[in-house]
């Protein structure tokens, strides 16, 4: 059979669209997954990933411990780059990060300019959109950015939320309830469009 | 009396480095991995951002001076490569790396690859062989025993990372000479001439080589393969390890600068 206009063959073409539309199907699925949080103060992530020299400076210097290189799985390319994780510690926007960053992927802004992200309510996981009671988020925010609505459940201001992590890592959903997927409340990076889970 | 073996130094002074750099993320001390002062990933950034990381240039000039002065001794002395190296592999020094020394076919492919390495780099805007650079897999592994300790979640990278590692330098035995362009950028920085800069050379009235005995032990010892006997030899290429003057039955082997 002759080959089609553009030169490829009936059989040929049907595999190819096949495994385009997987390779297609495969980023639509990776959005539920969480981006990478960068450290504060980052430029965009073009950008960053072409300014990093992953040297491990923020991540030594970072006195909470909160910055680690990102994992080789979550990204081949963005392997050892730098990201944030509240699972066991939270900015404190002390900024040194920022300050020591020798190759300008890191920008130093002031403590009030800082936004890693912003806290969102995941709510099937939150206790207190999901069943009622907890207002740990609210009472720990350091910012204030995180309101009861009428029915007692916490909602965020993202005006005022600079993403600092400490309503994740205080989060109690885990141990509070046993059906829940993870914390009630998450930081994303700011104007990502994310599914909560 | 026998001599002072300066080469036997090098292994604990890359485990210095490296102890260093653990203390300083222990501690939360910024002083960064290699990487912080590495020239070439330097470059790679500036390709790949289209600009230059002023607050890099410091650190990095003040390495490209060292090299003037002292040749590719991060290969020798410091990099983390040489320690698995000498974990994995009982090198016996038997001038394997003949191809290399005196320009042979492999010896322009570090070259050639670094400078593939920048242009990929302004292309995808990524520095590209920071990806895969032994050195980086090599602390990112110790990044990953961190991140076990202070997160409690193991990674893949604990075993990806030193399996990649294991291929590169202890696999494929010739990174250092075949391929690393870092390597290869330390010795197009070490070929411009300056005065005092460190050289090996032979003392011919002592040399048994030069006292017509059969000898050589300088060359087969030698891990970046220079013909030391020889006049035209690739002093560019050495390692500063001093594992000649150490290997040398006559103590013939002398440290000029020049």
């Amino acid at each position: 059979m002759k080959p089609g206009w553009i030169g490829v063959s009936r059989r040929r073409f049907l595999i190819l669209s096949a495994v385009m539309s997987f390779a297609g199907a495969k980023p639509a699925n990776a959005m539920t997954k969480r981006p990478v949080l960068r450290p504060p103060g980052a430029v965009p992530e073009a950008e960053f990933l072409a300014k990093c020299n992953r040297c491990q400076r923020c991540v030594q210097i970072c006195p909470t411990n909160v910055i680690f290189p990102v994992k080789l799985t979550a990204d081949f390319l963005t392997a050892n780059t730098p990201e944030v994780i509240f699972n066991r510690s939270y900015c404190n926007s002390c900024m040194k990060c920022t300050h020591i960053c020798p190759a300008g992927a890191l920008i130093p802004t002031g403590k009030d300019a800082m936004k890693i992200g912003d806290a969102v309510i995941i709510k099937e996981d939150c206790v207190a959109w999901n069943w009622t009671g907890c207002t740990v988020c609210m009472d720990k925010c350091p910012l204030k950015a995180i309101e009861l609505d009428a029915a007692k459940r916490p909602i965020v201001d993202t005006q005022k939320c600079d993403g600092c992590g400490i309503c994740e890592q205080l989060c109690p959903s885990q141990s509070l309830r046993s059906n829940v997927r993870g914390r009630g409340i998450l930081i994303y990076p700011a104007g990502t469009e994310y599914e909560p889970r | 009396m026998s001599r002072v073996k300066i080469s036997r130094a090098r292994i604990w002074a890359a485990l210095g480095g490296v102890a260093v750099i653990i203390t300083a993320t222990a501690a939360n001390f910024g002083i960064g991995t290699y990487c912080t002062v590495c020239p070439l990933g330097f470059l790679q950034i500036s390709a790949a951002s289209r600009g230059f990381p002023v607050n890099m240039l410091p650190g990095v000039l003040a390495v490209i001076l060292l090299i003037l002065f002292w040749g590719k001794f991060f290969c020798g002395w410091f990099c983390p490569t040489m320690l698995v190296k000498k974990t994995f592999r009982n090198d016996k020094p038997s001038g394997c790396d003949e191809h290399y020394a005196g320009g042979g076919k492999t010896a322009r492919i570090p070259h050639i690859l670094l400078g593939i390495t920048l242009v990929a780099s302004f292309i995808v805007q990524f520095p590209v062989f920071c990806l895969i650079c032994p050195i980086g897999l090599f602390f990112g592994i110790i990044y990953a025993v961190f991140r076990l300790f202070t997160l409690y979640e193991p990674s893949w990278n604990l075993i990806i990372f030193p399996f990649i590692l294991f291929l590169e330098v202890v696999l494929f035995r010739r990174w250092c000479s075949s391929v690393c362009p870092l390597s290869a950028l330390f010795t197009l920085i070490r070929k411009i001439p300056v005065h005092g800069s460190i050289q090996f050379t032979l003392n011919k009235d002592t040399c048994l080589y030069f006292n017509n005995r059969h000898c050589q032990n300088c060359e087969r010892v030698c891990p970046a393969g220079i013909m030391l006997t020889s006049e035209k030899n690739a002093m560019e290429e050495c390692i500063i390890c001093f594992e000649c003057k150490d290997k040398c039955p006559a103590d013939s082997v002398k440290i000029d600068m020049r």
